[in-house]
């Protein structure tokens, strides 16, 4: 459903992405993995249709991603960015309810508010709603913006497929609401949604990825689906660390460094 | 009511209150607007050259006027000078904004900095207009820079007033894209908006509203700036109800400034924008201590 054909992405003479090609399959959780600096982030902006590739072109449902408008693209896919810096005060239930904005016009109806009470649930933050969003702490500000992006692709039928990407999704989260987003995000896969994520420790990815795609220096130079195949080797050359690997009876494989 | 009485109603001080509440939506519309878009709470016309550069279109006009250039627009006849103003005012924003936006995002300090050169530029090229000029232009230059509702008419109303009812729609209609602006401008593209289109069609509308108003009471400082807040911290900065809220109570603080204008050196009159100066300047540095203060407080960055 989504696919890039050999897309790269240059700012000046420095290539910060050179000629990926990658398919994402419907209703899977991909993981983007990598060292700081090998392009997660610019290859997500690309797909999620922020920037547009060099050369190279994606194509999401048969279409080319720039044929869509952006109001098209914001009913069918929602991008959870790292860093969010708002210099307002603004109550969470404003923010939340941006997730909506694609669907009403002026007013939000009851459905949209009802979403946003859902969404604000399933991320345990319904109790800050009327909270200013600037005195939340990173964490509350992560999972509140999480509500956000899941109300914009909250559908109730499930026949409509949508994308989910996220950056860094649980940078500022505890080990607890590490797990309880991350099997939010696992939930809709179930629900023909496609979750994008880019995910920095390993044994987390392995836990909840379909699928692994290891980038370095603007190349995805892995992808896998057989999570319990991964070596050292490839941990090596991708982060340059060396780990060793144990895989427990009944359990994912765990990687200790 | 003697027919005294009745002139002095229908055609001073009825169209002079027309004008403050018209004057004062438009500033405080411009100043909330432009606050969303540049994601600062510390920009208002004054700051980023609009005020300035209608100033000086319009005393170009003024001092020129009678150039041929500008005889062979005279067929515009009163929209002349408004529009006039409209392309300093343009002109100058642009510039401003050119300079401060960089790759996705406005440097708020490369900003204020840009404004205070090209407020220079304006002011300079205003003084040197009033300093070839004769003396009666001379006058009413010195006027546009301190600003001034005493020249209210029913031309003038119906001019502002267009304007404001125009700018004020629009501005509605951007409230909610505003909105999502907080978020960044990629975040605010991932939920529909067309940011650059957005950011163009603001920036217009804005100095529509705030060079058509100068055109006619010179420039008001701080108005545009103090009202939007004032809102912010009673209800919060949803667009969607600051913009009403910035036109209402624009109205509002206009009018009652004039009022002291008139009042505070009886017979005589203070320029509105001397009055709005000294109150709006002292509002201002105490946003700045908050604005300093938040910036060290939690959040992502802590």
């Amino acid at each position: 459903m989504l696919k890039a054909e050999s897309i790269s992405f240059r700012i000046g003479d420095k290539y910060l992405l050179q000629q990926n090609t990658v398919d994402f399959e419907i209703g899977k959780f991909h993981v983007i993995m990598g060292s700081n600096g090998a392009g997660k982030t610019t290859l997500l902006k690309l797909l999620a249709g922020d920037q547009k590739p060099s050369s190279g072109k994606i194509i999401l449902f048969e279409k080319e991603l720039n044929h869509f408008s952006k109001k098209e693209l914001a009913t069918k896919r929602g991008v959870l960015s790292q860093h969010y810096n708002i210099n307002f005060p603004i109550s969470v239930n404003d923010i939340v309810l941006m997730g909506r904005y694609p669907y009403f016009q002026n007013n939000p109806g009851s459905n949209d508010l009802a979403i946003c009470k859902q969404t604000m649930q399933l991320m345990d933050v319904y109790h800050l709603a009327e909270r200013d969003y600037n005195t939340l702490s990173g964490g509350e500000a992560q999972k509140v913006q999480m509500s956000r992006v899941l109300s914009q692709i909250w559908e109730a039928k499930e026949s409509e497929q949508k994308l989910l990407f996220l950056d860094e999704p649980v940078s500022h989260l505890d080990i607890k609401y590490q797990h309880q987003l991350l099997i939010a995000a696992k939930n809709l896969c179930n629900q023909n949604t496609t979750v994008i994520a880019i995910l920095h420790d390993v044994n987390l990815s392995i836990a909840y990825a379909d699928r692994i795609l290891f980038m370095k220096q603007g190349k995805i130079i892995h992808a896998t689906t057989e999570l319990s195949k991964i070596s050292k080797e490839v941990i090596h050359e991708v982060f340059d660390v060396s780990s060793s690997i144990l895989h427990p009876p009944n359990h994912k494989p765990v990687v200790i460094f | 009511m003697n027919s005294i009485h009745e002139g002095l109603f229908f055609q001073i001080r009825l169209p002079r209150t027309f004008l403050c509440v018209f004057v004062g939506a438009s500033l405080s519309v411009s100043g909330a607007m432009m606050q969303s878009l540049f994601r600062n709470p510390i920009v208002e016309p004054g700051l980023i050259g609009t005020s300035a550069g209608s100033a000086f279109g319009a005393a170009m006009l003024i001092v020129l006027g009678q150039n041929s250039l500008f005889q062979s627009f005279s067929f515009l006849g009163n929209l002349l000078m408004p529009i006039c103003a409209f392309i300093g005012g343009l002109t100058a924003t642009l510039l401003v904004y050119y300079f401060s936006a960089s790759l996705n995002r406005v440097n708020i300090s490369i900003m204020i900095l840009a404004g205070i050169a090209i407020n220079a530029i304006a002011a300079g090229g205003t003084g040197f207009l009033a300093y070839i000029a004769r003396d009666p232009q001379a006058r009413s230059i010195t006027f546009w820079n301190l600003g001034s509702i005493s020249g209210a008419s029913w031309q003038s109303v119906l001019i502002v007033g267009i304007s404001t009812i125009v700018g004020f729609v629009l501005a509605l209609k951007f409230a909610k894209p505003l909105n999502a602006l907080q978020l960044g401008d990629a975040e605010a593209g991932y939920l529909g908006v067309n940011t650059e289109r957005l950011k163009i069609f603001v920036i217009l509308v804005n100095t529509l509203l705030v060079s058509v108003a100068t055109s006619m009471v010179g420039i008001i400082a701080f108005v545009g700036l103090i009202v939007p807040h004032l809102l912010r911290l009673l209800k919060g900065s949803d667009n969607r109800y600051l913009m009403i809220g910035s036109a209402l109570l624009g109205a509002i603080v206009m009018i009652v400034t004039d009022m002291i204008c008139r009042v505070v050196i009886a017979p005589a009159e203070m320029p509105i924008g001397i009055v709005t100066a000294f109150i709006g300047a002292p509002v201002f540095l105490w946003l700045l201590y908050r604005f300093k203060n938040n910036q060290q407080k939690g959040g992502f960055y802590a």
